[in-house]
């Protein structure tokens, strides 16, 4: 199936990962941590996650199955300025 | 070492300036910066005194690591009772005045009185002078008395802190601005220091800052730079600004917007970092030139642009044409999606002004939303605006408010009285975005739970510095943990503003990295545990400064807009703020009881008499 990634803020993470705003290819039922993974950021902990905007708790993303068509957004811990 | 060990007394009234030994029992508890000045502050003035009376004190106070080689130690706090709020206000600058103060060789400066007619303070390193502002500089703004200053005492190297035509004219949230466009910018201590008719302190220091053991200090100084510098965070900071954060918050739904009856904005995409940094069609450059940095600092997230020259705001005006100071996130939330403006002219133009007359762009933005909700709900007419429709989403009247307000000229008396008083004038309080009248920076405490607490309970008024719920808030966290993360961030976050470095390196380091750098810097053993504790002995001096100025815990609350109206998209969509679930754990957590008053208990434990 087909999830689009958003990377907020941030460049493209890493070698392997997608582009921002790119549609990626996961199994069916992915889970988060599993795009991550395909992602090459499955051992990544400093990114925070929201799939169609709501948070995905870190200890939550390998419960959190993702279906066709959503977005999965990445972005970092930042604080007020 | 570290500290200089001495403080400045200035009796405005009297016109004189008398150094003094710094208390050191009182350093070794209260540290430095917002800590150590709160201290005097709490044991000089009466709490429930006017904040535009002479009563009132007025302290510029460093840290020990002000004007060392520690990264980002350069910084320096404005404490006295706010105008904004009548609460204790610590506005906390970097930039480079901070630094050259301490290397005058002063902890701090320490107000009371009034001065009978317009003065400047002009300190050489140990000499301390009032020098006569009327007919030179009062009536100036920021970026011309800087100039006049150093065109008169014929140094180009020194160093300034002033107010502009705000605090002069006494809009409540003006600012003390220091090396043009660096702020001491909330809670109105910029309108404390017109209250008590001082311009400017001009400092020249050419002294060195000594630190205790000078080999340890190098090694805690080399580790903690190191660690910023291989940071991907220190690259965005340096590369976008705190402006990456607008990204966040509109993904995630917690972007004030309208005045907060949004929390999504449609026209982000033409404020952003990304829009900073894109050329424009008119001149073939970007809003954005460069970034910059405060003393001692290896971030750099300071923002240098300049103006689209064909715009509307700027026509006429030369002045704003040059390169200067630009939107953060803050500055950029309040001016852009908070009044629905989406035109990024026309929000660096008003940061400009904000820059120049020395106005809180945060304060000044969110009162213009609540002018333009006023406004559309016929509240005020064209009768009050001078025939300037007030609508959210109007470039004209965000123009039109910042060529007014620091002037006071017509509409722009009743913008500079804040967002609480505007609003209560009109009948309509409930529009007002604030709390202890302190309005909001950009985050909708809806999506964000722990940031609805962190503002309830901060002690200067609605804060997004006071503590640290970002990660928690963002990663959705449960409620159940919300209060003991805001309580432990805010005695951090307090414990930082107590030595002289920026709030932003906390984003990389622990309080292992402060801890390291002050204890070798300082006499007496710095340990993180230690940090901790000296941050809740200042919080806990602060609440109880507000507690006998007369606020109580009905002040720990948020506009109705937040508890009773429902997010209306984002991730906290159909929620309110959950305040009433949250707040009596984080009583609890403090040590305080029922009524948020700190036992007898907790004030022994933490050494507070």
């Amino acid at each position: 199936m087909k999830v689009k990634v958003e990377f907020i803020a941030i460049e493209r993470p890493k070698s392997g990962s997608a582009d921002n705003g790119e549609t990626i290819e996961v199994a069916n039922g992915a889970a988060v941590s599993e795009a991550l993974l395909s992602l090459n950021l499955g051992r990544t902990t400093s990114f925070l996650t929201l799939v169609n905007g709501d948070p995905v708790p870190p200890e939550e993303r390998a419960n959190t199955r993702l279906k066709e068509g959503d977005t999965l957004c990445l972005f970092r811990p930042l604080k007020g300025g | 070492m570290a500290w200089q060990r001495k403080i400045l007394r200035v009796d405005l009234t009297a016109g004189i300036c008398t150094a003094e030994p710094l208390n050191m029992e009182w350093a070794a508890q209260y540290l430095g910066q917002r800590g150590l000045a709160s201290k005097y502050l709490a044991e000089e003035m009466d709490p429930k005194a006017d904040a535009l009376s002479p009563e009132n004190r007025l302290i510029f106070a460093t840290g020990p690591l002000t004007g060392t080689a520690a990264p980002t130690g350069g910084r320096y706090s404005v404490i006295t009772k706010g105008a904004l709020t009548g609460a204790i206000a610590c506005s906390n600058s970097g930039g480079y005045f901070g630094a050259e103060l301490k290397l005058a060789g002063w902890d701090m400066i320490i107000f009371k009185g009034k001065a009978p007619k317009p003065v400047y303070l002009w300190i050489a390193d140990d000499r301390a002078e009032l020098r006569d502002a009327e007919g030179f500089i009062w009536g100036k703004s920021v970026w011309e008395a800087e100039a006049l200053i150093k065109a008169r005492h014929q140094d180009p190297q020194i160093k300034i802190a002033s107010i502009g035509r705000a605090g002069e004219n006494l809009v409540r949230y003006a600012c003390v601005m220091n090396d043009l466009d660096r702020a001491a910018g909330r809670s109105g201590v910029g309108t404390v220091m017109g209250s008590k008719n001082l311009k400017a302190i001009a400092v020249r220091g050419t002294k060195g800052v000594a630190v205790e053991d000078p080999k340890a200090f190098l090694a805690a100084v080399t580790r903690a730079r190191e660690l910023l510098g291989a940071s991907e965070v220190r690259d965005d900071l340096a590369k976008n600004g705190t402006q990456s954060m607008m990204d966040v918050t509109q993904a995630f739904g917690s972007l004030p917007t309208r005045n907060n009856r949004d929390v999504q904005f449609e026209g982000v995409e033409k404020l952003n970092a990304a829009a900073m940094a894109t050329r424009r069609r008119t001149d073939g450059r970007a809003n954005l030139i460069t970034n910059k940095a405060c003393f001692a600092c290896t971030i750099g997230c300071g923002r240098v642009v300049r103006m689209d020259p064909t715009h509307f705001a700027a026509a006429g005006k030369d002045r704003y044409l040059t390169a200067s100071g630009g939107l953060e996130y803050e500055s950029g939330y309040a001016l852009g999606p908070m009044v629905g403006v989406d035109d990024i002219d026309a929000a660096t133009y008003a940061n400009f002004v904000c820059n120049e007359q020395g106005m809180d762009p945060i304060s000044f933005g969110s009162t213009v939303a609540a002018a333009m909700e006023l406004y559309e709900t016929g509240a005020i007419t064209d009768a009050e605006t001078g025939g300037i429709p007030y609508v959210f989403g109007s470039a004209e009247a965000l123009v039109n408010a910042a060529d007014l307000t620091g002037s006071g000229e017509g509409f722009g008396k009743d913008l500079g009285l804040g967002s609480k008083r505007l609003c209560e004038k009109y009948g309509h309080p409930e529009f007002a975005m604030v709390v202890k009248g302190q309005e909001f920076p950009g985050y909708d405490g809806r999506a964000m739970q722990g940031m609805a607490l962190a503002y309830a309970t901060s002690n200067r008024g609605a804060c997004h510095l006071r503590a640290d719920p970002y990660e928690d808030d963002f990663s959705g966290g449960k409620l159940e943990g919300k209060a003991k993360i805001v309580k432990t961030t805010e005695d951090q976050n307090t414990v930082v503003d107590a030595t002289g470095l920026c709030a932003f390196t906390m984003m990389i380091w622990s309080l292992e990295e402060v801890a390291s750098q002050l204890d070798a810097a300082c006499e007496g053993d710095w340990t993180v545990e230690r940090l901790r504790d000296t941050g809740e002995r200042i919080w806990n001096l602060e609440r109880r400064f507000n507690l006998a100025a007369g606020f109580t815990a009905a002040d720990d609350t948020l506009p109705k807009r937040i508890l009773k109206e429902a997010a209306n998209s984002g991730s906290g969509k159909g929620k309110v703020a959950e305040l009433s679930k949250m707040l009596p754990d984080y009583y609890e957590q403090r040590g305080w009881d029922p009524d948020g008053v700190p036992t007898t208990q907790t004030l022994q434990r933490l050494g507070i008499g």
